[in-house]
Parts: structure tokens; sequence; C-alpha cells
């Protein structure tokens, strides 16, 4: 054999490892670049699976909410109300406060519009308070003196 | 041996310390990581949430991902897209190649030794062990990477926790030429490969790298079913050392275990240094754009 066949049968050994290497180098590389793909997937799935979660999550407390508030607007509600009856109860209790003009012989109570009237007309007008009329034992004395004078007579007995 | 103080801390003693010093601050995404490089089953996710628990972490594999070493023709933003775009294996080499390099940062050279030159010697077998999985035996080569990458994790052991002795060590080398695990016997008692395989047992890593750290000078140690893949890094290692990347001066073992290693493996010397050359090309990529320095 002569040396120039051995350079070549040398040579031929040196492609044909060559060859082999790139042919597995190929392979792993094809391999790797599948594997990839599958993580690709893999994180893509995970990132659905991760969005679904997240909008049911949402979708809860998006439900919450939504009852938060129409509990809300109840409370608001009931608030207003019981505002609103404050106010009244503020403005007739207002009406019986402050100054009232009287008259110093009679009693007669002046009103907003200049008009005088009986100190038991102008009260049960401007308040829930009811009059029951009796008489006290002064104006007994001073309007009907016999009944009176009766009248002690048979207590002191 | 001559010139050198016997050291009086065991390797029990040793690899406790381990556990106190700074060294143990990768154990947790290092040992994750090992167990997800060889599980087949792992998932993406299973990785995303190891990242998660090491914050800094995160920014390192960005800034590898985007060097222009991967080249890749998009701005990868996140782990996901770092997934897609470099591949799950290479994101998994990175962050082993990460957290290892931050044992190998400091220090200053005395004699032929430092731990730059270590680092490059690491890597240099880790990128050889798995080339010759890839090309000649058509196997990822997931372990060999990381079993080349650590298999002296032993030596920067010594360095970081008996540094004056080590440094002394490395002296005498210079002086008088011995294998580095001679010397470290008479001085230690033990050599890295003891301490490695110590480490790598205390720390859980998987059985196969626990013999590749361990025997990676003397694989006919190693379990049966280990013993090709410690010889594929003993032949990385005995090569890169005779390539120029070594970390020390020492003399290499007969170079007809190294032969019969090969045949054992069913290597052509043809097809090694087809290999070999395509390392030398990826180191000195590896060097020209920065990414050897931690
Ligand atoms: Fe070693
Ligand atoms: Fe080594």
């Amino acid at each position: 054999m002569s040396s120039s066949d051995a350079d070549l049968r040398q040579r031929i050994q040196e492609l044909e490892t060559e060859v082999r290497h790139l042919g597995n180098e190929l392979r792993l590389t094809r391999e790797e670049y599948e594997d990839a793909t599958s993580k690709y997937l893999d994180i893509y799935c995970n990132l659905e699976k991760k969005i679904s979660e997240r909008t049911r999550e949402l979708d809860a407390a998006n439900g919450k909410l939504v009852l938060e508030i129409e509990e809300r607007k109840r409370t608001e509600a009931e608030k207003e109300q019981l505002i609103a009856q404050l106010q009244k109860a503020m403005q007739e209790v207002k009406v019986l406060s402050g100054f009232l003009p009287i008259c110093a012989s009679c009693k007669k109570i002046r009103d907003d519009s200049g008009y005088w009237s009986q100190i038991e007309e102008y009260i049960s007008k401007h308040s829930n308070a009811l009059f029951s009329h009796g008489i006290c034992p002064d104006c007994v004395k001073k309007l009907y003196p016999d009944f009176h004078a009766e009248l002690r007579r048979r207590t002191k007995k | 041996m001559d010139g050198a103080k016997k050291t009086n801390i065991s390797l029990a003693g040793l690899l406790e310390l381990v556990e106190t010093s700074t060294l143990s601050s990768i154990k947790g995404t290092v040992g994750g990581i090992l167990s997800l490089i060889s599980d087949p089953t792992a998932s993406s996710s299973d990785l995303i949430k190891l990242i998660e628990l090491d914050p800094p972490l995160t920014a390192k594999i960005l800034r590898v991902a985007n060097s222009s070493y991967y080249a890749t023709s998009k701005t990868i933003g996140d782990i996901q897209q770092a997934l897609i775009w470099i591949g799950f294996d290479t994101l998994k080499e990175i962050i082993l190649t990460q957290k290892m390099s931050e044992l190998y940062r400091g220090g200053t050279p005395v004699g032929g030794y430092s731990r730059l030159q270590l680092w490059r010697h690491s890597l240099g077998v880790a990128l050889l062990a798995k080339t010759i999985y890839r090309r000649e035996f058509g196997e990822k080569g997931n372990n060999a990477y990381a079993a080349g990458l650590m298999h002296d994790i032993g030596v920067i052991v010594e360095d970081q926790l008996l540094h004056r002795e080590f440094m002394h060590l490395v002296q005498v080398l210079e002086d008088i030429p011995q294998p580095l695990t001679d010397g470290e016997n008479s001085c230690f008692g033990y050599d890295h490969g003891l301490v490695g395989k110590g480490l790598a047992e205390n720390w859980n890593f998987p059985a196969e790298l626990i013999d590749g750290i361990g025997f990676h000078h003397d694989p006919e140690g190693a379990r049966e079913e280990h013993r090709l893949f410690v010889k594929t890094i003993f032949i990385s290692d005995y090569l890169m050392f005779e390539q120029g990347y070594g970390y020390v001066a020492m003399p290499l073992p007969d170079r007809e275990i190294l032969q019969q290693y090969v045949r054992d493996l069913g290597l052509q010397w043809y097809a090694l240094r087809a290999i070999i050359e395509i390392v030398r090309e990826e180191l000195g990529k590896i060097e020209q754009k920065g990414y050897l320095i931690a």
C-alpha cells in the first residue's frame, strides 16, 4: 500500500467521522428543537390555564362586588329615609323652638303670617301635642266664687 | 512530603467546614439543577420554580442568554423566552455554570495555579466530555457536562478552606514535580477527589455525578455501571491538561492509561482530535465573549 493510499484512507476515515459526528449533532439538535417546541406549548397552555383561572377569579370578585354595591345602595336608601325622617322631626322641633310672640294679656300667639291664634290652636297645629281642657283652682275662684266656697267647705270636713 | 507541613484537619472536619462556609450558598440551586438534569421527566415549570427561589439568578441567566455567545435574533426578556429560544438543556447548563462560577471568584495566582485557570480547566473538561457524548455516543451528555464542570470541586474547597496549606502545596509542586493527588495525600491525608466525593454525597448529588467527581483520577474505583462515564471525564481531564487548559504544574499520568481508556470507550484518535478542535474553538469563543469570567 503506497503512502498516498494510506493518506487517502485516513482522509476517508476523517470524513466518515465528520459525517457521523454531524449526523449525531443534527439529530440531537432536532430533538432539542422539538423539546423546545413542546416546552413552548407547555408554557402557552399554562398561560391559557392561568388566564382562565384569573378570569374565573375576576368573575367571582365581580359578582361579590355587584352584591356589595346592591347592599350599599340598600343601606344608602335606608339612611336617606332615616335622614328624611330626622329632617322632618327637626323641622317640627324647630317650629316650637326659638321665640314665640305671645300676647301678654290674652296669651294668643302670633304666627309667621301675623295671625293671632289661641295658644292651644297654635300648639296643636305645630306639634303632636293634644289638649284636654280642665280648669285650675285659681280660675275656679275667680270665675265661680260660690262653687269655690262650697268646694272649700267640703274638703275641710 | 518534602517541604509541606501536614495539616491536622480531617476529611470529615473539612466537609463540616464546607457546610458553614460561603461555599454552601450554592448548595440549594446546584442540587436542584443537578436533579433536574438527571431527571428526564423534569418539566420547564420545575426549572422556573427553582430559578424563582434564587432571585439574582434570573438577571444573570438573561445576561448570558442575551450575550453574543448565544446570538439569538431576539432579545430574551424572561425565563420563558429563554426556555424557548435557547432550550431547556442549555438553560440548565447556564444555571449550573453561573452558580459554580461563584466559587471561583477572587484569589491570587500562586505558582502555576489560579482560580481562573481552574475555572477555564473545568469549563474545558465539561465541554469536552459533553461533546464526546454528543458526537461519538449520540447522547445529550448533560450529566457529562455537569461532571466535567464539577469534577475538581474538591480543589476549590481546599483553596477556599485550607487556603494557606493549599497555596503552599501548589508552590511545592513547582519545585518538586509530582501529581497533585500525591501532594494532597502527603499534605492533607486525602485528595481533591475524596473531598469532592464527600461533598457530592453530603449534597445528595446523583450517583453518576458522585462517581464522576470522586473517581476522575481513578475510574476503576467507580461503580461498574458508571465506569465508562467516569473514564470519559478522565480522558477529558487528561486531554485538557495536555491542550494547555491545566491549572497547576504537574506531570500527567502514564499515557498508556489514557490510551487504554480511549480503547475502552471505543473511541478513535482521529475522532477525538476532531472533537478537541471543536472544543478549542468553543472555548476560544467563550473567552473572547467574556462569558468565562464569573
Ligand atoms: Fe482533578
Ligand atoms: Fe481536572
